[in-house]
């Protein structure tokens, strides 16, 4: 039976994104993880489950990019408000893909502004170091964002 | 390409404290923390990448750090994001590189920044030369010379030492 979407039925629209993680010394590495989340201030998301090249080559696109390729997913998809699963063949024939209009931003060159946000939770335990001693790390060190960004330009400019 | 400090208010040398409405143990996982995080930045502040850094209480549901490939957020375990081999690494991420690997070992590349290079405990035994070597082979040639910099910033003011005994 193939299943099909009414004209009440909301959707959930949102991008797709890989994270990537480095562990701590010790600790086991974490597999790439897939999510489609919406853009803006607040994150709305949910996870990708199944085989996602699968499902892509089943779309007008054959593979998609992350941080570009958008899904408009049927919310009846979604289960627990945060899991898709891409190998229910409901998903091929419900869920529409496109790439996101407009210029591609390319990150690699111009200078780019960086926020380092201290997160303290409720109870006020936050980061070991500092709003002062984490800026001189990341921003004012000799070895920090800035320094290595000079290695960049050079690399540019050759 | 080039980093500075984001601006904005509250931001003082592009640092910015935000306060979760829960104990760090009660997030079900990162995600969750850190779409809070993100959305308690101020609005209109000035910035395109952003840093979020974790007490060390989230250990539970953030193993090291993490980054969006293609995306403009990266987040790190306390002091993970006070060193630059990390920052790098989750940059490098976020600038549209993927792990570099070997086999099945998906950082099992010892010559680049977004393999086990980039790891600053035990796996900057790679001797300088070696990483030279590899220089004109490797797709993250601008990562392998950074690494280069820094391991010799490293040795120089004696970090790379007080990073082995950590």
């Amino acid at each position: 039976m193939i299943a099909s979407v009414t004209a009440e039925e909301s959707s959930f629209d949102c991008t797709i994104h890989q994270i990537a993680s480095m562990p701590a010394k010790g600790e086991p590495p974490i597999p790439h993880q897939t999510v489609c989340k919406t853009e803006g201030k607040v994150e709305n998301y949910v996870s990708l489950d199944g085989d996602i090249d699968a499902f892509f080559l089943k779309s007008p696109f054959d593979q998609f990019e992350a941080g570009r390729t958008q899904l408009s997913i049927p919310t009846s998809l979604i289960s627990d408000g945060k899991r898709l699963d891409l190998d229910d063949h409901r998903s091929s024939e419900l869920i529409v893909t496109r790439r996101r209009l407009g210029r591609k931003v390319i990150h690699r060159i111009g200078t780019w502004k960086v926020l380092a946000v201290r997160v303290i939770d409720s109870t006020g335990d936050g980061p070991t170091k500092d709003k002062r001693n984490l800026a001189h790390d990341i921003f004012d060190d000799a070895l920090n964002l800035v320094s290595i960004c000079v290695v960049i330009i050079a690399e540019y400019a050759r | 390409m080039k980093f500075k400090a984001a601006t904005g208010n509250g931001v003082q040398n592009g640092v910015i404290d935000v306060t979760l409405s829960k104990i760090m143990s009660s997030y079900r996982d990162v995600a969750e923390a850190r779409s809070e995080a993100i959305s308690l930045i101020p609005q209109g502040t000035d910035h395109t990448f952003t840093i979020l850094v974790f007490p060390d209480s989230s250990k539970p549901i953030l193993s090291g750090a993490q980054a969006f490939i293609n995306g403009k957020v990266s987040w790190y375990r306390d002091l993970l994001a006070s060193d630059p081999t990390f920052l790098l690494h989750e940059l490098g991420h976020n600038l549209g590189h993927g792990h570099s690997g070997n086999g099945n070992n998906v950082y099992g590349d010892p010559t680049c920044m977004m393999g086990v290079s980039s790891l600053p405990y035990s796996n900057f035994y790679v001797p300088l030369l070696e990483l030279e070597l590899t220089l004109n082979s490797s797709i993250h040639t601008s990562f392998n010379r950074v690494v280069i910099i820094i391991l010799t910033e490293m040795m120089i003011k004696g970090k790379y030492v007080s990073m082995q005994q950590r």
